[in-house]
């Protein structure tokens, strides 16, 4: 049994670093996936679908756009406070620390929510910003897996009920696309000479 | 649409180049966004309020900067009523520091601002009322160096407003709003977080 373990991260680290790192300056990625999400004001469940668009500018730092769109009808309430539609939109700065293909990544994101609710007549526009912390693991040049939480800080005002707080954590997860805008630099080896 | 896509990935490879400087720091040009906290709204601790807004910077020279500013902020007025902030402006950032490419970059700013109020009463929205106003700003705040291109920028402002007095109360259960003749000063205490991004060196 331990030799068995011994051999599959053996063989599970060669193949991660004997790879070529997909995720560098000028990586340009995107998805489309299903994101739950627990609102933490209340006892509301919602579904999104998540959109976003990365720039790797270089190693550590990105800049990333994304929209998460509320599903009509597929929230889960305790209470009678449901969205009848909501639009989620942020941009922002991301921090990435990883081993070759594994990254890590965190950032903050100003962005706008456009929400629909039965107390009020036509939309609320609420300024809102959201943190996300997550990974991802670039298995081939074209293709990464990736899992992240983002939180995000959003007041509804204005509304018949008055203000209401719609803080939420949303979960995404899914198969993500990614193409390099810039041609890989080759790291020349320097011979010394004798 | 191919020539669109074309053009996109061009200019997003030139975002991953090096920002070539050319004579001095004057004439770079940055984009951004930021997240804003408003808090004192006339005073009153307890009507705190959260905004977004964006911003470019024009920098003149090594040492001063522009930072041209709109912000959407919206507050509650206790819980009968809301109120809607739209800024447009503009301030200059003047950095005490001789060193140009240090992580931290602290600085002072002063300015000037436009604005649009709106109170709404969260029961009824057609109870409302609304002004236009100038404003000054002044205040600190400080760039986090994050790459020679990124940065996150924390400031912290106090704006003066000069405009004609807006209020509501609740009287009886009905909320009015009241505006008082004259201009008066009235203010709130501004927190922003931002990320600006250097787009090119324009001289």
């Amino acid at each position: 049994m331990v030799r068995l373990i011994c051999l599959f991260v053996t063989l599970g680290s060669f193949v991660m670093f004997g790879q070529e790192q997909y995720i560098r300056q000028g990586t340009l990625k995107a998805s489309v996936t299903i994101a739950p999400s627990k609102m933490l004001n209340k006892d509301v469940q919602n579904i999104y679908l998540n959109g976003f668009i990365a720039y790797q500018l270089d190693e550590h730092f990105s800049l990333r756009g994304e929209t998460f769109y509320y599903i009509k009808g597929a929230a889960s309430a305790a209470t009678a406070f449901v969205y009848n539609g909501a639009i989620n939109t942020y941009f922002g700065a991301f921090y990435h620390n990883g081993i070759k293909n594994w990254d890590n990544y965190l950032g903050f994101q100003p962005g706008i929510s456009v929400i629909q609710t039965l107390y009020k007549s036509g939309a609320s526009v609420c300024p809102t910003f959201a943190f996300k912390v997550g990974t991802a693991y670039y298995v081939w040049k074209y293709f990464h897996f990736f899992a992240d939480v983002t939180y995000t800080n959003t007041s509804l005002r204005g509304l018949s009920i008055g203000s209401q707080k719609s803080d939420e954590l949303i979960i995404s997860a899914g198969l993500g696309f990614q193409i390099n805008t810039k041609k890989k630099v080759p790291k020349y080896i320097s011979i010394p000479n004798f | 649409m191919r020539l669109l896509l074309i053009f996109c990935l061009l200019a997003l490879n030139s975002f991953a180049q090096p920002l070539n400087i050319k004579n001095n720091n004057g004439g770079i040009f940055s984009l951004g966004v930021r997240t804003t906290i408003s808090t004192f709204n006339h005073g009153n601790i307890g009507n705190t309020g959260t905004g977004v807004g964006g911003q470019f910077r024009l920098q003149f020279a090594d040492r001063v900067n522009s930072d041209w500013f709109f912000d959407y902020i919206t507050s509650d007025i206790e819980d009968f009523a809301s109120r809607t902030d739209y800024h447009i402006g503009w301030s200059v950032l003047f950095y005490p520091t001789k060193k140009l490419d240090g992580l931290i970059k602290p600085y002072i700013l002063a300015g000037h601002c436009f604005d649009y109020t709106r109170l709404v009463d969260n029961a009824n929205q057609n109870n409302f009322i609304e002004r236009w106003s100038s404003a000054v700003q002044g205040g600190a705040g400080m760039h986090i160096n994050l790459t020679p291109r990124l940065d996150l920028s924390v400031v912290s402002q106090y704006m003066i407003h000069l405009g004609t007095h807006i209020d509501a109360h609740a009287h009886n259960g009905v909320i009015e709003f009241h505006s008082q003749k004259g201009s008066s000063l009235e203010g709130h205490l501004l927190f922003h977080v931002g990320i600006n991004y250097k787009i090119a060196d324009l001289w």
